[in-house]
């Protein structure tokens, strides 16, 4: 009789144990995954921002020969890009267009004619989730004439 | 009486082998639950891991040849897709199952072969169009790419 | 005769306890080393995106002294003597040296990327009027002389202290 009570007891401290730990194992779990979560979403981040500079930097490199945007978003994304109603152009995660976005591209160019050429900068922006992903800015002159310099 | 007796004592006989039974059967489970979430956490560490590993070989490398091209004095493209530099001394890069690099003094023969590991990647190619040269680098079964213009 | 009843083995209490801190300790070992790693990441992206904008400032910055040397050459082009001209208003540019040369005069400038690198530019403006006014002769990164800061304390040659 001793021995089935003493049984019995342990048989509920176990399952206190088991409670308790569930508890703590849930308290800790909800703090870990979070950790991961971030993790997990700084590296989506990263991975997108990484594939957005590449892009940016040849639109950038493809700009300062042509020094035309449409030209030089040509030579990067293919032709036939698609622009949207607001003039952004919508990419997926590896930077191609994409019907369905995840990055969005948006370019804003300033052309300042000077006696002897053209001299244009050219501001490349990826937006994702709203948020800005990659800015690049770089310039490109055109002498008239419109020979492709450097 | 003492068959009540009895038949009391087999019943919670019984209902304490169910008893042991059924914690043993939830420890079983809180073990596989626990086994489950180390197995998941490691995975998705090793996943994070790959991602980086990835990312600073291929995006490290297309920047490293970027730069190279455009320090140079003069670019060869070669027909492997690797390409010879010259500057105060010729350096040749080529993929030969990482990114590789052997640099000499100008004049002597130079030959994609022997040189320094720089990244571990599967390829690489240099193009040249358009007035840029176009830098191809794949590691992990991602492929990265990037312009330069030419010097 | 002193038979004891027997209620089945269970599970001893404090396994799941020890279970339970080896799973919590593996997930946070492996939660800290997967931030860790993203969070190198992203200092090394940081990092490059940082460059590539010094570089593109620095190149940006060069092209607009191409914008400015090439105005300077159409000015002076429509003069008597091209070279003189040119060379006059380059002089009133800062940190742009110009050489006259066979067939027209060269102009070497050069553009800071970062402490490390700059940005070296060569052009040659041509004298003749042709299809085009100028050739771009370099435009590439070289590292900055760093002699000074590069200099090893090694043994000068004089005495030993004892």
């Amino acid at each position: 009789m001793r021995e089935l009570k003493a049984y019995r007891k342990t048989s509920h401290l176990l399952f206190a144990e088991m409670v308790i730990a569930l508890l703590f194992f849930i308290i800790s779990f909800a703090v870990i995954i979070r950790i991961f979560a971030a993790a997990d979403g700084m590296e989506r981040r990263e991975r997108r921002r990484e594939q957005a500079s590449l892009c940016a930097q040849s639109i950038a490199e493809a700009y300062s020969v042509s020094g035309n945007a449409e030209t030089a978003l040509e030579l990067v994304l293919g032709s036939g890009v698609q622009y949207s109603g607001d003039g952004t152009i919508g990419l997926d995660s590896s930077m191609k267009p994409s019907g369905q976005p995840e990055v969005t591209l948006s370019l804003a160019e300033n052309r300042r004619e000077l006696s002897a050429g053209v001299y244009s900068q050219l501001s490349i922006c990826f937006i994702a989730d709203g948020e800005e992903l990659y800015t690049l800015d770089c310039g490109a002159y055109i002498p008239e004439g419109g020979a492709a310099v450097g | 009486m003492a068959g009540r007796k009895s038949l009391d004592s087999r019943g919670r006989t019984m209902a304490d082998t169910a008893s042991a039974v059924g914690s043993m059967l939830l420890f079983v489970l809180f073990a596989l639950c626990m086994l489950m979430a180390v197995a998941v956490a490691a995975d998705t560490y090793s996943r994070i891991k790959n991602g980086y590993q990835q990312s600073l070989g291929a995006a490290a490398s297309i920047k490293y040849v970027s730069n190279k091209l455009r320090s140079a004095d003069s670019v060869t493209l070669l027909d492997s897709g690797a390409a010879v530099v010259s500057g105060d001394m010729v350096s040749v890069i080529y993929c030969d199952g990482g990114l590789y690099e052997k640099s000499s003094v100008i004049g002597d023969d130079i030959s994609p072969a022997g040189g320094d590991k720089i990244s571990d990647i599967d390829s690489m190619s240099i193009t040249e169009h358009d007035g840029l040269y176009e830098i191809t680098v794949s590691s992990g079964g991602q492929t990265s790419s990037m312009l330069v213009r030419k010097g | 005769m002193d038979k004891k009843p027997k209620f089945g083995s269970t599970v001893g209490v404090g396994y799941i306890s020890i279970m339970l801190i080896f799973t919590v300790i593996c997930l946070t070992i492996f939660a800290v080393l997967s931030f860790q790693a993203a969070y190198s990441d992203s200092s090394l992206i940081s990092r490059s995106e940082s460059f590539a904008q010094q570089y593109y400032t620095a190149d940006s910055r060069a092209k607009e002294i191409l914008a400015e040397l090439d105005s300077a050459a159409y000015e002076a082009s429509q003069e008597f003597d091209f070279a003189e001209a040119f060379v006059q208003s380059v002089s009133e540019l800062d940190g742009v040296n110009a050489e006259r040369t066979l067939g027209g005069v060269r102009t070497d400038y050069s553009v800071e990327i970062n402490d490390r690198q700059s940005l070296a530019v060569s052009v040659l403006f041509y004298s003749a009027t042709t299809d085009r006014r100028y050739d771009i002769l370099s435009w590439q990164n070289i590292t900055n002389d760093t002699s000074d800061d590069s200099h090893q304390n090694v043994w000068d040659g004089g005495d030993l202290a004892v």
